[in-house]
């Protein structure tokens, strides 16, 4: 009888032993060090964490920097500044200037409450991607801009609000390009244009002109006019709707008046 | 040893007496963890890595530790020793090698520590008399037979986020109903092997 409690006693101090050695092997060959770079350079990003760079958060994109799998121009938040004090922190020459190709984000979609098309009413959740699953959502055009919101929701940097109209509007200075609400919309209204960009082709329906014409009175109706009198023909179509080549376009307007359904914009977005 | 045995032990495992669909063991992750499909596909993977370990070193303990010395009774005290351990060691290494999958798991990787899937699935191959390979099989079937519950449920219950659930159903309830519902839906595997 008492041997058998000694037994289980050494038995298990004896098992306990084995295995907390071996944690504690463990523990030390697994350990973390963590470089004090990561957290320097962490202090200067952003901090919204929304992934634009691909990593997970800023965290994440800061041990890559500081690792060097990833570039300070990684980061399509962060200006300029920013990257100079990230690359004193780490070393890293940067390589591009960032604040060149800074992209933004832009609804491509005119089609409002009052020059959109409805095949019924929506009561259901005031969600863009719900809507979009419930028979396509109740816009006829199958391209458009839902209106609900989605986007705003995303976005981290309060950059975007809703027109009375139920489209939604993007503050330019405020955007920062992460692409949050291109990724959100479930229809691929949100797309990421050049903030240099002089034109801007707002719709996003490649429908033949009869279908466009039915659905909204300010869909492109693939009429070419625009393409034809570009003088630097940065205008093509390419099963969609009009496209403009921004390295091309010189912003001279001529299209934009040109349109005959007016959905060529200039670039302060009216 | 025949491949039909194994294939035996893998169906049961997985679809006939899922380990938290029909013999309710696991539960607390798998309402837990189950919010989102790429969190719960990671913790499913968690506990596959787990409960393969788990079953291969309790059958070490029970047949080469416990047995000869005849204390039997020490086996539930012991494999959770065993067990707890284990996590520590998964917990150790998945910080290190993947810091994402830490944080998605949160506290929840401790938390498999004292889960009763994996303690049930070591006192059951214990009691089904399964030999070493059988119980590593089994081990391994049984998370993924939790795995294949939990990314089931987070599907659910990412498109119940999206619906109209009555105010007092929300939450909660409408996820256990939902729990419920597809408990009995894998009652029809029932008898699929006799």
């Amino acid at each position: 009888m008492i041997s058998n409690i000694i037994l289980s006693v050494a038995v298990l101090a004896a098992l306990g032993f084995i295995l907390g050695a071996g944690l504690a092997y463990a523990a030390r060959a697994f350990t973390i060090t963590r470089d004090p770079r990561i957290d320097a350079v962490l202090a200067e990003l952003p901090g919204a964490n929304c992934g634009a760079c691909g990593y997970p958060g800023c965290s994440g994109y800061a041990e890559a920097l500081v690792t060097g799998s990833a570039l300070i121009t990684g980061c399509p938040v962060s200006g300029k500044e920013i990257g100079e004090h990230i690359a004193d922190i780490i070393g890293q020459e940067e390589r591009m200037d960032i604040s060149s190709d800074k992209m933004i984000s832009v609804v491509k979609c005119r089609g409002n409450n009052d020059t959109s098309a409805r095949i019924f009413n929506y009561s259901g959740l005031e969600d863009c991607r719900a809507a979009a699953r419930f028979y396509g959502g109740p816009k006829k055009c199958r391209h458009g801009c839902l209106g609900m919101g989605t986007c705003i929701g995303v976005c981290p940097f309060s950059a975007i609000t809703m027109s009375s109209l139920k489209l939604p509007v993007i503050n330019g200075d405020r955007c920062t390009g992460c692409g949050l609400c291109v990724d959100a919309c479930p229809r691929q209204v949100m797309v990421m244009m050049p903030k240099r960009a002089g034109v801007q082709v707002l719709c996003n329906s490649g429908e033949a002109a009869k279908i466009a014409r039915q659905v909204c009175s300010k869909s492109c109706i693939k009429c070419h006019k625009c393409a034809d009198i570009c003088p630097t023909v940065a205008i093509s179509f390419d099963n969609g709707p009009a496209k403009i080549n921004f390295d091309l376009c010189t912003g001279c307007g001529l299209c934009v008046q040109k349109c005959p359904v007016k959905c060529i914009y200039e670039a302060d977005r009216g | 040893m025949d491949i039909r045995e194994i294939m035996i032990v893998i169906i049961g495992a997985v679809l006939i007496n899922n380990y938290v669909l029909q013999r309710f063991l696991g539960c607390c992750p798998y309402l837990g963890v189950s919010k989102q499909l790429e969190t719960s596909l990671g913790m499913g993977m968690a506990v596959i890595f787990v409960m393969a370990i788990a079953s291969a070193f309790t059958w070490i303990v029970q047949y080469y530790i416990l047995l000869p010395l005849n204390l039997i009774f020490l086996q539930t005290i012991a494999f959770i020793l065993v067990i707890a351990a284990l996590v520590q060691f998964v917990e150790l290494v998945i910080r290190k090698s993947s810091p994402v999958l830490y944080q998605a798991l949160g506290i929840y990787l401790p938390l498999i520590t004292t889960n009763c899937a994996v303690l049930g699935v070591a006192v059951i191959n214990i009691r089904a008399g399964y030999s070493f390979l059988l119980s590593l099989v089994n081990g391994t079937a049984a998370a993924i037979g939790f795995t294949l519950a939990i990314t089931l449920m987070a599907g659910i219950r990412e498109r119940i986020e999206l619906s109209d659930v009555p105010p007092a159903l929300r939450g909660a309830p409408i996820t256990l109903i939902t729990a419920g519902l597809l408990s009995l839906a894998f009652f029809g595997f029932a008898g699929m092997v006799k």
